[in-house]
């Protein structure tokens, strides 16, 4: 089993080195995790780290762009949602990897034709547990309320899901169990959470190119 | 009142470690683990659950629910980001039916040391435990370095007498 954190951000982004998340994260039973907002330089040694690029308000015509970037690097590339119109814009771009921040995008941003072009193009669609910690009320309603919507589209369409705690602390950490119990908000099917936690894996071996001729 | 063994209440007890490793009176633990049962699922689970923490040995703490309940409690623990305003998470370990079983996996904490540590050459004070993990003291923070790190990241390392 290749049970991976999908998303955490070390120092500077956030309070913890890399060798300490690769530290704790090991302990709480995790194989492998994502690190987002590093130089792929940096990483060099763990074979259970990956990096990835987080593009977070990139405009539509410069993504094809941004994205390419990535190709000689072996990172992953995790794109933030938007509404639905660029949300399949980012899905159709070679290149992208994980489509990130669902949580953020407006009511109906992400759709059943979203949801068929992630399964089709074998794109990851990112769910943070950090709303559902960070959030109360009905703030945190909406969330589960949108997890659920995606949970629902997952079942059907069956794109990859990739569960991240998004830590930026130590205290944002998870362990794969915590993570079960924390999405079980939104979707009671343990087996769907589970595959979740690994198709990280899958999306990064996947056989799909990635780069259309 | 008074019953009778077979009518009375079956209780699960979960054990949690708290992160970072703080150490906080038990009725802040529980005011925020009231908190956040109430937040997810109301007053009528929360009353279901019944929540009651047990015992606090350092950053471990054993909490009770009713037999049924674990996944809610479960749930909710990892819903907590602060205690008494600290930001703070709550790790549940294991659950068992008796607290003698949690106890004996409770770990000593013995093993943790102070000292000076040098990082992107500054010098501060760190705590340091068993398994090489360091966390800077809260006065010697600065904004250069990350705050939890482990050896790889230090240059030197002197234990205080």
């Amino acid at each position: 089993m290749h049970v991976f954190d999908g998303c955490v951000f070390p120092f500077p982004s956030g309070t913890v080195s890399i060798s300490r998340y690769a530290l704790e994260l090991k302990g709480l039973g995790f194989s492998g995790y994502v690190v987002a907002g590093i130089p792929p330089e940096s990483r060099a040694g763990d074979s259970r780290a990956w990096t990835a690029r987080y593009l977070t308000r990139v405009p539509a015509r410069l993504l094809a762009r941004e994205t390419g970037k990535n190709n000689q690097k072996n990172e992953l590339v995790y794109v933030q949602a938007g509404d639905a119109g660029y949300n399949r814009n980012v899905l159709t771009t070679p290149g992208v990897h994980v489509l990130t921040d669902m949580h953020t995008s407006p009511k109906d941003g992400f759709d059943r034709y979203c949801a068929q072009l992630a399964a089709e193009r074998m794109i990851g669609v990112n769910l943070s547990a950090r709303p559902l910690i960070e959030l109360r009320d009905i703030a945190r309603q909406k969330v589960i309320r949108r997890y659920e919507e995606i949970f629902t589209l997952q079942n059907r369409y069956e794109f990859p899901l990739v569960l991240s705690s998004h830590a930026t602390d130590i205290t944002h950490l998870k362990s794969p169990r915590e993570m079960i119990r924390l999405f079980s908000l939104a979707w009671k099917e343990e087996e769907i959470l589970w595959k979740s936690l690994e198709s990280i894996y899958r999306i990064k071996n996947r056989s799909v190119p990635v780069v259309e001729v | 009142m008074r019953l009778r063994p077979s009518m009375r209440e079956n209780f699960r007890y979960i054990l949690a470690v708290i992160t970072p490793d703080l150490t906080f009176e038990s009725r802040d633990i529980y005011r925020a683990i009231a908190e956040s049962v109430m937040s997810l699922y109301g007053d009528s689970i929360a009353a279901q659950v019944w929540p009651a923490v047990m015992k606090v040995e350092g950053s471990h703490v054993i909490i009770r629910c009713r037999r049924g309940t674990e996944q809610y409690l479960e749930t909710a623990l990892s819903a907590i980001s602060l205690i008494q305003g600290i930001p703070a998470g709550v790790r549940p370990v294991r659950t068992s039916g008796t607290i003698r079983t949690l106890k004996e996996k409770i770990q000593s904490h013995t093993g943790k040391r102070d000292a000076k540590a040098v990082v992107s050459g500054i010098t501060c004070d760190v705590i340091v435990d068993m398994q090489g993990r360091i966390d800077l003291k809260e006065k010697g923070i600065y904004h250069e370095i990350p705050r939890y790190i482990t050896k790889e990241d230090i240059e030197d390392l002197n234990y205080d007498e």
